[in-house]
């Protein structure tokens, strides 16, 4: 950003942060509103689209199937990719997927890995032979902070959505018939995370937009189910004391609890 | 931590403005610094240097998951210089992996703070990382090997500064675990970084400045 842009609008917030306010009207930890659809593309097996504020991401998950790994011959893919097209954000230049897209992307399949979102072993058709493909693609339509939440939010909507058929694997002939039984995932546990920026040592805002989020020094992102925590992520930048970290944790909590509510109404 | 578990070579590479060879356990990283230099117009910022952090493999390129890793080393290496002192130039870090046996992002933060004092590029502060691992009975593990990692339930690595309060800078974290579980490993990966700065002390006492 233009250093001069910059520095009026950095003095313009820290006005309204002295008054305990943010200039979109929010209280410094007050988190916008999310709202949720499903379904919302039909040729895809499952898919969501989830709003947080201005920010809103499409989550389209296709199943295939594959061959499984020969290491572990038992459990089919979850494979997360998330991509941030030009058309999202004006920082974001055609081509090669930028630094922050494969970061977000990196970051998404550790979640998923650590509090094992899916139990992998019912993608498994035959053991070694056969197993389901999740390919879960997230695009970002428009970039307006906390892009990570949303996310999460629409990669776990959309997995509760999908309905992989039933298929009989014959081992001899090598043949695959399809039976139009549906069944749905089990989803295991519903992470939500929670993005905040350090402004400074004494300020911390809870969902930043873009803007805010360019005046930030740091981000801190926790991931939990409201009481075990799948992730705390803080990538450099201003320091953080503990009581910070325990009061984010404590908004992070309230504000998972409201998370599961939309995901669970929306079904 | 004992006395054997920490080996550092400063300087070894000729060409580089600074360079830190680091062995944490069995994890061994190198650093060179260079800078600060003209960089391409594209990069040039009017009021402040760029830093700019690759991380490479001993064999291949690098996956998404060290793309990662690189960016929490950029940003904590961009927030310990004093990048307003050096406008319109760039500072290059190059992390270059040895040999990978557990620890990795620890050892490859602590290398490039070696590094970049090496170097004399002005610093607001020096920053240690520690590693612990949380295990089934929740016992804390500092710094890991390779199979208590994998057998462990939960991962962190935390990295703190050489400043009198407790202020944490960077936290990377895998697995699952409690608040509580949390502020536990901050008290002892905390206390450990002290010993870590004690290295750097006796390191820098030990390099040729000094004598």
């Amino acid at each position: 950003m233009n250093s001069i842009k910059k520095n009026i609008q950095d003095t313009y917030t820290k006005e309204y942060l002295a008054l305990n306010k943010r200039n979109d009207g929010r209280e410094l930890m007050n988190f916008r509103d999310a709202s949720l659809n499903l379904n919302t593309i039909h040729t895809a097996d499952g898919s969501a689209v989830v709003k947080i504020g201005n920010t809103a991401v499409v989550c389209g998950i296709k199943a295939e199937l594959g061959v499984p790994k020969a290491e572990a011959p038992d459990i089919g893919y979850l494979l997360v990719n998330i991509e941030l097209p030009s058309l999202c954000s004006k920082k974001i230049r055609p081509g090669i997927p930028c630094d922050e897209a494969m970061q977000m992307t990196s970051f998404l399949n550790e979640v998923c890995n650590n509090c094992k979102i899916l139990d992998l072993q019912q993608l498994c058709i035959s053991v070694d032979k056969l197993v389901w493909v999740l390919s879960c693609d997230i695009y970002c339509l428009n970039y307006d902070g906390s892009v990570l939440d949303a996310c999460l939010i629409a990669l776990l909507s959309a997995l509760q959505t999908v309905k992989i058929p039933e298929v009989k694997y014959d081992k001899e002939t090598e043949e695959t018939t399809v039976i139009e039984n549906y069944i749905p995932l089990k989803v295991n546990s519903l992470p939500v995370s929670s993005t905040f920026g350090v402004f400074n040592e004494k300020y911390i805002l809870a969902d930043p937009t873009e803007e805010e989020e360019q005046l930030c020094v740091s981000k801190l992102t926790v991931v939990t189910n409201g009481s075990l925590i799948f992730s705390l992520h803080k990538p450099g930048g201003e320091f953080i004391k503990d009581s910070q970290i325990q009061n984010c944790i404590k908004h992070v909590n309230n504000r998972a609890k409201t998370i599961c509510q939309l995901i669970k109404a929306a079904q | 931590m004992s006395e054997e578990f920490l080996k550092c070579q400063l300087g070894f590479l000729g060409n580089t403005e600074g360079s830190a060879y680091l062995s944490q356990g069995k994890s061994t990283v190198s650093v060179s610094v260079v800078g600060p230099f003209e960089p391409k117009a594209s990069k040039c910022m009017y009021d402040r240097a760029t830093v700019d952090v690759t991380f490479r493999r001993k064999t291949g390129s690098i996956t998404v998951h060290d793309k990662m890793l690189e960016g929490i080393m950029q940003s904590t290496c961009e927030k310990a210089l004093v990048v307003e002192q050096y406008p319109r130039t760039t500072i290059v870090v190059t992390v270059q992996e040895m040999q990978d046996r557990g620890n990795l992002l620890s050892t490859c933060l602590n290398a490039s703070c070696m590094g970049l004092m090496n170097s004399g590029i002005a610093m607001h502060h020096l920053y240690a990382a520690v590693s612990c691992a949380v295990t089934e009975k929740e016992e804390i593990i500092l710094n890991p090997d390779e199979t208590q990692i994998n057998s462990s339930v939960a991962y962190l690595t935390l990295v703190f500064a050489n400043t009198e309060t407790r202020c944490l800078l960077t936290s990377h974290t895998t697995g699952e675990f409690s608040q509580k579980t949390y502020m536990d490993c901050m008290d002892k990966c905390y206390a450990a970084s002290k010993e870590v700065f004690n290295f750097y002390q006796k390191v820098i006492k030990k390099s040729s400045i000094f004598n």
